[in-house]
């Protein structure tokens, strides 16, 4: 999946840390989440939009849609 | 700052913080302190004539009490990580204690019975660690976990299929260590998988 993270981060001129005290997560994981190494739950991607002020849709893209559009 | 209450993560990681470095040392100094005063008491109590082993049973107490106050310290602190590497270390030096005193009496029972209070610890903190941990650490933890069955269970498997071959008897005690440094590896590749 990909996403906007890292785009949305600099925006705000947030570091990694600070967006992971935001979202009460470890920067270790918002740093997987930005390499897409690691997609993140339910809950925590309405935790990210909410934090962007931003829909689930505006942040992540999900890179293999057409897998469900079959 | 406006945060986003998703109960996960809690203040301390998998990293003690800083302020713990001094109390981790100051608690392996007095626990060191302990053992060699301990094992003088024991040697006092089992030589011949008058016993001198006061100063030793005063020194074995300090030693405890300095130990067990860094540990208080990292405990206000709620400092999980740290206490976990205090439960480790406190399990691994008291370990085998028991032999410096003198067979069945209550010193050498207290000191077989002493490395369950750090164990407690190790596995209280532990269980804290992992409550508190993120989404990510705890799939990290679990891939760790999973390496770390697989693993044993191959070694477990081969030691068992060797010892029917005819090796010698092993001793099974050291499965435990296998399963603990195979999870050790585990949580290492599983990190890198994720950095």
């Amino acid at each position: 999946m990909k996403n906007r993270l890292r785009v949305l981060r600099a925006e705000r001129d947030w570091s990694q840390a600070d967006l992971a005290e935001r979202l009460g997560v470890s920067r270790q994981t918002v740093n997987a989440i930005e390499t897409g190494r690691y997609d993140p739950s339910l809950p925590l991607a309405f935790g990210i939009a909410k934090v962007f002020e931003k829909l689930i849709e505006e942040i992540f893209e999900p890179t293999d849609l057409h897998r469900l559009e079959k | 700052m406006s945060h986003v209450e998703l109960g996960i993560c809690g203040p301390s990681g998998v990293r003690p913080m800083k302020e713990s470095g001094p109390d981790l040392i100051l608690m392996g100094i007095g626990a060191a302190v302990f053992i060699l005063a301990f094992a003088a008491t024991g040697r006092a109590l089992r030589a011949p004539g008058p016993s001198y082993a006061l100063p030793f049973v005063a020194g074995s107490v300090a030693g405890l009490a300095l130990a067990a106050w860094a540990v208080l310290r990292m405990w206000r602190r709620q400092d999980d990580a740290a206490l976990m590497q205090a439960g480790m270390l406190g399990f691994i030096f008291f370990l085998g204690l028991y032999e410096k005193a003198p067979k069945g009496s209550p010193l050498a029972l207290f000191a077989a019975l002493l490395p369950l209070a750090p164990a407690a610890l190790f596995a209280w903190s532990t269980i804290r660690i992992a409550r508190r941990a993120d989404e990510l650490q705890r799939r990290i933890a679990q891939e760790a976990l999973a390496f770390g069955f697989v693993v044993s269970l191959f070694v477990a498997l081969a030691g068992a299929a060797l010892e029917a071959a005819g090796l010698p008897r092993l001793n099974w005690v050291w499965m435990a260590g296998v399963l603990v440094l195979a999870c050790g590896v585990g949580i290492v590749l599983a990190n890198r998988r994720y950095r």
